[in-house]
């Protein structure tokens, strides 16, 4: 299993990649689900920098990854502030430009590209579990 | 990431990108690319066909831009979007809001329809 903790900032979310992908290579991944996989990644570890640490720059962030069975499990841990991303609201995109928010759409595409997601916020940490279908 | 501005007439421009569209690529090129797209007062065509991957980071910058464009009286469409780049277009709709199309003719079709 891979298992990295890093700081949650922008500048480490392509090391972050870098060492998942690195550690799924071997793991059968067709193209697709590592494209998901990278995706998924990018947009939980930017939901933690932006929601989880907003306006601090201390902030750790664990990421574990792993294949079994089926699918690659994910694993999130942060200790910042309370965000369950399977209860945010995702944007519906609007008719017209005029209408359209360019936030929330992380959210809308983690859901939409992983086979299941749970979260559960345990001795003030935000725990997200996240698995990605392997084929 | 990279990108590269032609201007096609005296109302489009083609845009290039290439490279990955996440928070770090973004980061490496939207100052520039506003200051490119946006106020050069022209419709633009973005390529997407040299894009090998975009995230959330990606579409905001398209949104964000086409708001701003839309504010002049301008429109942006894309096109040429690879399969993984394609599955995230549709995966939030931007179709519904932007042209997405399959290659830079419909692309111009699109917005000048």
């Amino acid at each position: 299993m891979f298992r990295a903790i890093l700081p949650a900032r922008r500048d480490a979310l392509d090391g972050a990649r870098l060492s998942v992908m690195g550690h799924l290579a071997g793991g059968g991944l067709s193209p697709d689900a590592a494209h998901r996989v990278e995706l998924v990644l990018e947009e939980v570890l930017m939901n933690i920098v932006w929601h989880a640490y907003a306006g601090r720059n201390d902030g750790r962030m664990e990421v574990q990854a792993q294949v079994q069975g089926d699918d690659v499990l994910l694993e999130f841990v942060d200790d910042g502030a309370a965000f369950d991303p399977t209860r945010a609201r995702a944007p519906a995109m609007p008719s017209d430009i005029r209408d359209a928010q360019p936030g929330g759409l992380g959210v809308l595409l983690v859901r939409k590209f992983a086979r299941s997601v749970s979260y559960e916020r345990r001795d003030a940490r935000n725990r997200l579990r996240i698995a990605i279908a392997r084929d | 990431m990279e990108f590269e501005l032609i201007n096609l007439d005296d109302a489009c421009n083609l845009v290039r990108l290439v490279g990955r569209m996440d928070s770090s690529g973004v980061d490496g090129i939207e100052t520039r690319f506003i200051a490119a797209v946006v106020a050069g007062d022209r419709n633009a065509v973005i390529d997407l066909s040299g894009v090998n991957f975009l995230a959330s980071m990606g579409i905001r910058l398209f949104i964000s831009n086409a708001r701003a464009m839309n504010l002049k009286g301008r429109r942006i469409a894309v096109f040429g979007a690879t399969e993984p780049v394609q599955s995230v277009l549709e995966a939030v709709a931007l179709d519904q809001i932007i042209p997405v199309t399959s290659n830079q003719q419909e692309a111009l079709q699109a917005l000048a329809g």
